[in-house]
């Protein structure tokens, strides 16, 4: 590994300073235990090679679930001129707009204590999981393009959920910008079978309660509450996003020659945001992102269904609404003060989340006076939090926070670990049910894989970039 | 078999990768090297000692460059096997330069559950990535995004 000058300029924030061709310098939120795991891998590393990219503003920054990605590091936060920077695929990642949607409903945990087997069971029957999935609905490449352009409002038109989950979406559900004629023959194909499916890897649904609540006040307005049943569902735009951030890295990557630009990882490939090869991926990125939401809305949709076979209630008595969903792969167009005045900059996000504080007027009305809320998954067996962004993120990172627990150990030594084991047993007897498309999944996913996400909320609390708002803990999940 | 169990061919080791996974492949020219690379490829995912000789594919890749040439081989392997449910078991490099490959791959199509493929390749990255020889002794390094 290269050697990282690295020093502490805040209690939970470090730095990495220019240096040879960096045009700012790296900052990486942690504390001082984590930051010695970071420098195990390559993650810091690539923070600093971020910095590098024409245009970056500020500083390449990275959350605490940082870990070791390709091109940007997973946790990373980067934005450039909207007009002089570049854009990055490898910025925004292969699974575009990978995302998490927070379903809160009106059972309590007392109403599903009986049914934890059904629902897990109902779940998997309804909402396509594993390698390849496929089937959940055909679609034709014309209404697959409607879906690119629209989001999650074409999945609303296609009767999968209602019109008011819309507004408790990211964007509402639907980025402008989609422009179809970027989009491949093989990204269209792709596609096609795989919209309101999870797909493998990382990717779940989970229900558990809310176990605790650190904010009233917020709690009130996200309209959450002690043993109340929840819903999680992360998942992103399946091979229609990676066939398009594929076909999209040879295209900057020959930008990348044509415009005279060198970098230290090819992974990092980019091209000016105003360069003919920058808007075409902006125009199919942005394709993406509405792929995504549509997969979510359509998988919100039959998670309600799932969840009233398997208790026999209704839809009105189950109430499972959509709280927020959060992208966390993207780059978006937004305004940030930056040394006192007031910029358009393109933020990239590779595992990393929007947390817009109070008052912004990106954040739902019904939200506006507490922040926006943020989601963060920890694993399979142990909590999950749900936050609400600062105003001091406004200031420091760009509105962004963590996004997760961060994995800690590679999918190898955790399929070693769990080699030995029942890990399925095991959460069962700590009262969580788990149902997976293999059992190398599960075990891949093994709880000890990942960091303890109460670490890493607790790192964006005490650095001001976000605020605790409930803890929830699982009680079934079902993995890809 | 179970695949946590399965033993690599010699010429192949897997490296940890916190999210991924990457392979170092060895060969002794540069058409085995693109040979086993996507053979490691597919024995990650896929049961690749059950697979018949069933369906034989050509296949023509042009890129930038040698590295290029490997990324774009093995996605093109994996877009085959996404798409159309191929699962592909041998390999042969007939004709390669740093800028051109062509090739067959060979293998069948997936039907009621076998060959059984047990894990995905989202896609072959960049990151970190070595390809090339010196002398006799040819090295891959790739890392996959999964």
């Amino acid at each position: 590994m290269k050697q990282v000058q690295i020093r502490q300029i805040e209690p939970y924030l470090w730095e990495i300073p220019r240096s040879g061709d960096m045009i700012v310098p790296a900052r990486i939120y942690a504390t001082r235990k984590m930051m010695r795991d970071i420098l195990k891998d390559r993650a810091a590393e690539q923070a600093r090679n971020v910095a590098h990219l024409p245009g970056i503003v500020k500083a390449s920054l990275a959350m605490p679930d940082i870990h070791w990605g390709y091109g940007f590091p997973i946790g990373g936060v980067a934005a450039f001129d909207a007009n002089g920077g570049v854009i990055s695929p490898g910025g925004v990642g292969y699974d575009i707009n990978c995302g998490v949607r927070l379903m809160a409903s009106n059972l309590q945990r007392s109403d599903v204590a009986d049914a934890l087997h059904p629902i897990v069971n109902q779940l998997f029957k309804w909402v396509p999981t594993g390698v390849g999935s496929a089937g959940a609905l055909r679609v034709s490449v014309p209404e697959l393009q409607e879906a690119a352009v629209d989001g999650a409002r074409w999945a609303v038109r296609k009767g999968y959920g209602s019109a008011d989950d819309l507004a408790f979406i990211e964007e509402s559900g639907q980025i402008d910008g989609a422009d179809v004629s970027a989009i491949s023959h093989r990204a269209w194909k792709r596609g096609a079978p795989q919209l309101g499916t999870l797909g493998s890897g990382n990717h779940f649904l989970e229900f558990g309660y809310v176990d605790e609540v650190f904010d009233d006040g917020a709690a009130a307005a996200l309209g959450l509450q002690l043993d109340q049943v929840t819903l999680i569902i992360h998942t992103g735009s399946r091979g229609f996003g990676h066939q398009t951030c594929e076909d999209n890295l040879s295209v900057m990557d020959g930008a990348m020659r044509k415009y005279g630009m060198k970098l230290p990882d090819r992974q990092l490939a980019c091209a000016p945001i105003r360069s003919a090869e920058g808007q075409r991926y902006l125009g199919a990125m942005n394709c993406a992102v509405n792929f995504a939401f549509a997969n979510r809305q359509i998988i919100a949709h039959n998670a309600r269904r799932a969840f009233c076979e398997a208790l026999g209630i209704g839809e009105a008595e189950l109430g499972l609404r959509t709280v927020y969903e959060v992208a966390h792969n993207i780059a978006k167009f937004e305004s940030h003060v930056i040394d006192g005045e007031a910029r358009d900059v393109c933020v990239h996000r590779k595992g990393a989340t929007r947390a817009f504080g109070p008052g912004s007027a990106s954040v739902p009305a019904r939200y506006r006076g507490v922040g926006q809320p943020v989601l963060v998954p920890g694993d399979m067996g142990r909590y999950s939090y749900v936050l609400v962004g600062t105003e001091r993120a406004m200031q420091d990172t760009f509105g962004s926070t963590c996004h997760g627990a961060g994995r800690q150990m590679s999918r190898r030594k955790a399929a070693k670990t769990a080699q030995h084991r029942d890990i399925k047993a095991e959460l069962e007897e700590r009262g969580i049910v788990v149902r997976g498309a293999s059992r190398r999944t599960i075990n891949e996913e093994l709880p000890e894989a990942y960091k303890d996400v109460a670490e890493v909320v607790e790192t964006c609390q005490m650095a001001g970039i976000s605020k605790k708002v409930a803890r929830l803990i699982p009680l079934g999940c079902i993995k890809g | 078999m179970n695949e946590e169990l399965r033993q690599h061919p010699s010429w192949m080791r897997e490296f940890d990768h916190t999210a991924d996974l990457g392979v170092e492949i060895e060969a002794s020219n540069i058409e085995q090297l693109f040979e086993r690379t996507a053979y490691a490829m597919f024995w990650l995912i896929a049961d690749v000692d059950d697979v018949e000789s069933d369906i034989s594919i050509p296949i023509e890749i042009d890129a930038e460059d040698i590295d290029a040439l490997m990324v774009a081989w093995l996605s093109e392997l994996n877009y085959r096997h996404q798409v159309d449910g191929l699962v592909f078991s041998s390999f042969q490099v007939e004709q390669i330069s740093d800028s051109f490959l062509h090739g067959t791959a060979i293998g069948e199509g997936i039907s009621h559950g076998r060959p059984r493929v047990f894990g995905e390749i989202k896609a072959v990255t960049y990151h970190d990535l070595q390809v090339g020889c010196d002398g006799e002794r040819c090295r891959a390094r790739v890392i996959f995004d999964i």
